[in-house]
């Protein structure tokens, strides 16, 4: 420790300045504010009350990055659009219901992690793609695709996933080496395997950046391993970017991909 | 006049309504409470971004403990106060880890800092608005009130007010040991002349 440094020498005051009551007088950047927003909506959805996602139409893949305000009337559900865009997701539910519901004797795992009502809520409109849901909503509930289409809807649904929800990195980050960091509803000795990828492709296949297997949450960058033919020590600035969190030694499968971004490092 | 805390039964609320309007008044207070803290550990304008992704983090993790209620910590949580409390904790944590990763001067360093073994008690804590006050008495130095504010509103790291007010380094730090003593010699007599 330096002696001579007054900051040090003086912790105490610099804490009780850090302390000091705050009067909510310095505002919050708009962006901040949604996503806190957010936060509150997947934490009262993580406690099963119904609360809305709203999912943005004009860029798809990410909820709306809009006021506070707008996004209220948004679950108010006050406008024409909004509206129409309930009516859409009914159809879609309504059409996703029927051919998924069983003819005959129903296979128990898929009636056992059948969609919710919160799920059908956060369902995305078909021509919607959620490619960044919170991770509540998302590792619970099958997307469309699977539903309908794929022939290993089981696997999918009754695979045991990382019951988490990713604190770090947010949407958009300005750390080149940023700490992956989780909550977890797992148990509690629960390890984790999470890679960052690609923000294009396929999860499940697409090409290891960086790698940490067996690891518990916060897990440092420089803890990750390089991918194959990856000489990269750092994630670049300006490119996006998919953390992937799954049980240890569980596969992809296990998990869902979160996009995030590295803002582009500013002008000189 | 201090603005008045939300409970934490709106808080903690399952009615959307109800928090929705608690949270909104939650989060000015937790954004400023914690920006304070991240200002003061990790100065400089170069950080603000790093400031403002330690404080969004460090609040989302705040709100999705408080709401969901799951854990240890977040149980023991009983006033607003606390979540103030639990925001500080986790975004210096947050800062720490930041500083870590990368090289800084050891006077923006601040995670050097002794950490206290208790929490400041309310009816000791100092308050800012009291504090800044005192700073401006600062005499006989003009800079040294401007420099603490710079340093602790603003967050400018020292190099940068050095060179903002055209101060040698070393002698801004030799205003800032200076303007502690003082600071301290007078919260000593105020705190002396309480009942």
């Amino acid at each position: 420790m330096n002696h001579d440094d007054p900051f040090v020498e003086n912790a105490d005051l610099v804490r009780a300045i850090e302390d000091a009551p705050p009067r909510g007088d310095i505002a919050i950047p708009s962006h901040a504010l949604f996503v806190l927003e957010r936060a509150r909506r997947d934490a009262l959805q993580a406690k099963g009350v119904a609360s809305p996602v709203v999912v943005s139409m004009d860029k798809p893949g990410l909820p709306s990055v809009l006021s506070a305000t707008s996004d209220r009337s948004s679950y108010a559900g006050g406008s024409r659009s909004n509206l129409l865009r309930w009516a859409a997701i009914l159809v879609a539910l309504g059409v996703v219901t029927w051919f998924v519901l069983p003819r005959g004797t129903p296979p128990a795992n898929v009636a056992h992690t059948f969609p919710s009502a919160n799920v059908a809520l956060t369902f995305p409109p078909a021509n919607v793609a959620l490619t960044s849901p919170p991770a509540n909503v998302a590792l619970t509930s099958p997307t469309a695709n699977v539903a309908l289409t794929s022939s290993t809807a089981n696997v999918a649904l009754t695979s045991p996933t990382a019951n988490v929800a990713l604190t770090s990195p947010t949407a958009t980050i300005s750390d080149t080496q940023p700490v992956i960091a989780w909550t977890s509803k797992d148990k509690p000795d629960q390890k984790y395997d999470v890679w960052i990828l690609p923000a294009e492709g396929d999860y499940l296949k697409a090409p290891t950046l960086f790698i940490a297997k067996g690891v518990k949450s916060p897990v440092a960058f420089a803890s990750m391993k390089p991918g194959k033919d990856v000489a990269d020590t750092a994630l670049k600035a300006g490119i996006d970017y998919r953390v992937l969190i799954c049980l240890a030694d569980a596969g992809r499968m296990a998990g869902v991909p979160v996009s995030f971004t590295v803002k582009p490092a500013p002008a000189p | 006049m201090p603005p008045s805390f939300p409970s934490l039964d709106d808080l903690r609320s399952t009615v959307e309504q109800t928090s929705a309007a608690a949270w909104s008044a939650a989060y000015s207070l937790l954004w400023e409470a914690a920006m304070r803290v991240a200002r003061c550990r990790l100065s400089g304008s170069e950080h603000e971004h790093d400031r403002e992704d330690a404080v969004s983090t460090a609040i989302q993790q705040v709100v999705r403990g408080v709401i969901e209620n799951s854990t240890d910590s977040f149980n023991q949580i009983q006033t607003f106060d606390d979540v103030l409390g639990m925001t500080r904790h986790i975004v210096r944590l947050r800062i720490t880890d930041l500083l870590r990763s990368k090289e800084r001067r050891p006077e923006d360093v601040v995670e050097e800092l002794p950490e206290l073994v208790d929490a400041t008690p309310n009816d000791l804590r100092f308050n800012l608005a009291e504090l800044l006050t005192e700073v401006d008495h600062l005499q006989p130095d003009p800079p040294v009130p401007q420099v603490f504010r710079d340093r602790f509103v603003e967050g400018w790291s020292t190099d940068e007010i050095a060179a903002r007010r055209s101060i040698n380094r070393n002698t801004l730090l030799s205003h800032f040991a200076k303007g502690f003593r003082t600071l301290r010699d007078r919260l000593t007599r105020l705190e002396g002349a309480l009942p």
